[in-house]
């Protein structure tokens, strides 16, 4: 569904992407590890085009989207809950959603969005009245999860969905992450949890100094020695 | 209960009556304005009133790109000067109707309001607000310099009336007045289903959060560039009704302080709202008209009032958040209710 082949990324001098070749198949829960500066978030904004690409190509269910214009993403069907949450501060729970459908025309197709994100997320219902800002970190998040999931995406990019997140908030966000999976949304995600994501996901890369250093199944890098050490930290 | 949930409570009540009875309020405080003049006859005092009315119009122009896209502005005088001069030069010398020459008024500051968007989509804050000076004072400059246009610092005399259908409209038949009502109108409500309609909503969504705005799918470009045409283009009329409202304008009348005069209404009033440009151009226009006893030091009283709303209001007088809940469409909200069952 979404493939990257041999993408290479600038800042300004810096090399941060080089040559990355990456592929994630329909119904699939891909995710992105690596330590602080491997490049994954580079990675992500590239395939959003908010980060130009120099060398490579992406494309998107056989279309290419090599450093397209992000608005248009929407429209494409990629829906994505960006690093940090973002969600609108001042606007409540329900208008956060109802910006969500913006690209969405069809009443019918809104009513739909907020039953599904309504029944995923019953905690987004109960304050829907509720300015965003003043949610908890883990509702937040919850909210824009949903609020990307408005627009009935086929491609879902979660950045670090669990960052600075309660634990018992981080295993209902990933215990979602499987439920919108089994709704047949593919899912790209991108985790410094290493042990979380790898539980979840049906494939997993490894990115170290801007290269993939290991790719595979999820449960075999989860057994790797290396990955062991250096990420989930047993010996 | 606390302190805030009481005056939030308070709000949410005076909101809710207002909201429910903003029929009538309106039609009330439409009709005290039709029969205005009709009241107070007086020729000093309508003017002063014709010419808040056009400053409402300029507050709203600027609002559109300052108060609900959040670029803020610092050279909206000249979107008024190139309104003002465009319209009376084809009125005075070409022998234009005053609102055709009004309509090339607005494109042509439509067109120019576009040109100057575009450095816009690669700056943002306090550069903007600079590149927007710059671009004040070159239109003055212009104004001063280019005197086979618009006959340099002399300026542009004797700007008739507006006529329409041989009836000419001044102060004294209450023509301008009703014009200015009428125009105030218009643009509030062209403001009103703007801000409703689903370009506000982006714009909104831009002011909030650039990044997040494009991840909804909304072309933050286009619809930075159409803030700025739409606010040139209101300003650009207000800039024509002003011309024929005093009959003459130089150079200097579009100076750095009308644009900080406009600016002050917004925020004063509250940005993002449009009520408050109403009360935010009655308190600044009014107010050195009526304090004209303390010679002088009404500046001082005028510079004491901004300070202490900046102090005690910050989000202007009447910048409250609506606490009322957002109306989502009727076919929508039926089927998110019927939820409630459901889910909790």
């Amino acid at each position: 569904m979404l493939k990257i082949s041999d993408l290479h990324t600038y800042y300004g001098v810096i090399h941060a992407l080089k040559g990355i070749d990456m592929e994630v198949g329909k119904g699939e829960i891909v995710s992105l590890i690596g330590s602080n500066g491997a490049g994954k978030t580079t990675l992500l904004n590239s395939v959003m085009g908010v980060c130009k690409s120099s060398n490579g190509k992406i494309s998107f269910k056989d279309k290419d989207i090599t450093n397209i214009s992000t608005y248009k993403l929407s429209k494409l069907g990629i829906g994505i809950s960006p690093e940090g949450r973002e969600v609108f501060p001042e606007l409540s729970v329900e208008e956060n959603l109802r910006l969500g459908a913006y690209t969405v025309s069809s009443k019918n197709d809104i009513s739909t969005g907020y039953e599904r994100v309504y029944k995923l997320f019953p905690r987004l219902k109960e304050r829907y009245k509720q300015s965003a800002g003043t949610l908890s970190g883990g509702e937040q998040q919850m909210l824009a999860v949903g609020r990307a999931l408005m627009s009935a995406p086929e491609l879902l990019l979660l950045d670090e969905p669990s960052l600075g997140l309660a634990p018992n908030f981080v295993m209902m966000i990933f215990d979602m992450i499987k439920e919108i999976n089994k709704q047949g949304v593919t899912i790209l995600l991108i985790e410094q949890n290493a042990n979380m994501a790898l539980s979840i996901s049906d494939k997993a890369y490894v990115l170290e100094n801007g290269t993939v250093s290991l790719s595979g199944n999820a449960k075999d890098i989860a057994k790797d020695d290396r990955i062991r050490k250096a990420y989930l930290g047993i010996a | 209960m606390n302190k805030d949930a009481k005056e939030g409570n308070l709000m949410y009540k005076f909101q809710k009556i207002t909201y429910t009875y903003r029929i009538y309020l309106l039609l009330i405080t439409l009709i005290l304005f039709v029969i205005l003049p009709f009241v107070f006859s007086n020729q000093y005092f309508l003017t002063i009133i014709i010419k808040i009315g056009v400053y409402v119009c300029l507050a709203m122009g600027l609002n559109i790109l300052t108060g609900y896209t959040g670029l803020v502005s610092l050279g909206h005088a000249g979107f008024v000067a190139i309104g003002a001069y465009a319209s009376s030069i084809l009125v005075v010398r070409h022998g234009f109707n005053f609102f055709a020459a009004s309509l090339v008024g607005m494109i042509v500051a439509g067109v120019i309001g576009m040109i100057l968007g575009l450095p816009s989509l690669r700056v943002s804050g306090t550069y903007l607000s600079i590149i927007t000076l710059g671009f004040g004072e070159i239109i003055k400059m212009t104004a001063m310099n280019f005197t086979a246009l618009t006959n340099g610092t002399l300026g542009i005399k004797n700007i008739p009336k507006p006529g329409i259908f041989g009836f000419t409209l001044n102060v004294t038949n209450y023509g301008l007045y009703y014009m200015m009502l009428i125009t105030v109108i218009l643009i509030s409500l062209f403001c009103y289903l703007l801000v409703k309609s689903k370009t506000g909503r982006a714009l909104q969504a831009i002011k909030t959060d650039e990044l997040a705005a494009t991840m909804m799918g909304i072309n933050i470009n286009y619809y930075k560039i159409i803030a700025f045409v739409v606010s040139a283009m209101i300003c650009a009329f207000g800039g024509s009704l002003y011309s024929v409202l005093i009959g003459y304008i130089d150079p200097n009348t579009f100076n750095f302080d009308v644009s900080t005069l406009i600016l002050s209404i917004v925020i004063l009033g509250g940005m993002g709202t449009l009520r408050g440009m109403f009360v935010g151009a009655i308190i600044l226009i009014a107010f050195p008209e009526v304090s004209r006893f303390l010679m002088e030091y009404r500046f001082v009283l005028y510079g004491i009032i901004l300070v202490l709303m900046m102090r005690f209001r910050p989000q202007g007088i009447l910048g409250y958040k609506s606490v009322l809940p957002y109306a989502l469409s009727k076919s929508v909200k039926e089927r998110v209710d019927k939820l409630e069952g459901n889910v909790l």
